[in-house]
């Protein structure tokens, strides 16, 4: 029965990495690869920001929890992408690019993913509050 | 097929394979590191280099390139369970083992990146 879930949350989140990179790729012509790196460190954020908060204060149902996390969110970033890219970039002779790429793209998904994590802890301490008031 | 249904369905594949995966190897796994995912971004990560390659993309019509790349390769692997995971053993203390895992998933997904586009070259 997850899979019902994941797959219709995976549907929606490679469309969306695809509508999103497709539209910053028409825009915007930078050797670095802002479209995937913003997706990437975004999405970091939202998982780590929602997997935390619903895991205890506000829970949620378990399909729908899926759904979004390992489903939406774990299909709208990629970590494929974020190497051929690397590659691409290093083939062509931008290695300054590519080391740069790679390091924000760990610092940043990861400073991300960490403010995630403590906002779900102070949206969970909000919630509780309510609750006791 | 329009561009986007087929993005969609190989991300409806991509994410249920991941999950298939995932989940069988955590059941099985006896230490802390998070090699499910390491193992699913690494694979992914050598397939689409495979893929990509110019020796071998041009093969493919651009209905199988959304379909296979962008959707399914593209959602099989995920770049925010990797932060998510390392943000998690850092705020757990295991400090060591966070290091180990990102380290090796960026440096063994390079790598993989490479054979993958190395492989591809020799068709």
């Amino acid at each position: 029965m997850e899979y019902i879930y994941i797959g219709i949350g995976g549907f929606f989140g490679a469309i969306l990495r695809y509508i999103v990179s497709s539209y910053y790729q028409s825009i915007l012509h930078t050797v670095f690869p802002i479209e995937t790196f913003f997706i990437n460190i975004f999405g970091s954020f939202l998982l780590s920001y929602i997997s935390n908060l619903t895991l205890e204060e506000f829970k949620v149902n378990f399909n729908i929890r899926l759904a979004i996390t390992t489903g939406f969110i774990g299909a709208f970033t990629t970590f494929s992408t974020f190497t051929k890219e690397t590659m691409d970039l290093l083939r062509n002779g931008r290695i300054a690019v590519a080391l740069i790429y790679v390091l924000l793209s760990i610092l940043v998904g990861f400073i991300m993913s960490f403010i995630g994590f403590e906002l779900g802890d102070k949206t969970a301490k909000i919630l509780q509050g309510r609750e006791e008031n | 097929m329009s561009n986007i249904l087929l993005v969609g369905l190989g991300g409806v594949f991509g994410a249920i394979l991941r999950y298939e995966i995932s989940r069988h190897i955590k059941e099985n796994r006896e230490f802390i590191v998070p090699i499910e995912t390491f193992v699913i971004n690494v694979l992914g990560a050598f397939l689409l280099n495979v893929l990509s390659n110019p020796k071998i993309v041009h093969f493919f019509d651009n209905d199988v390139r959304l379909f296979i790349m962008t959707g399914f390769i593209g959602a099989f692997t995920t770049y925010s369970t990797f932060s998510h995971e390392t943000i998690y053993l850092l705020r757990q203390k295991h400090y060591v083992h966070a290091f180990l895992y990102s380290a090796s998933t960026v440096i063994v997904g390079l790598i993989g990146a490479y054979l993958g586009y190395y492989i591809g070259n020799l068709f």
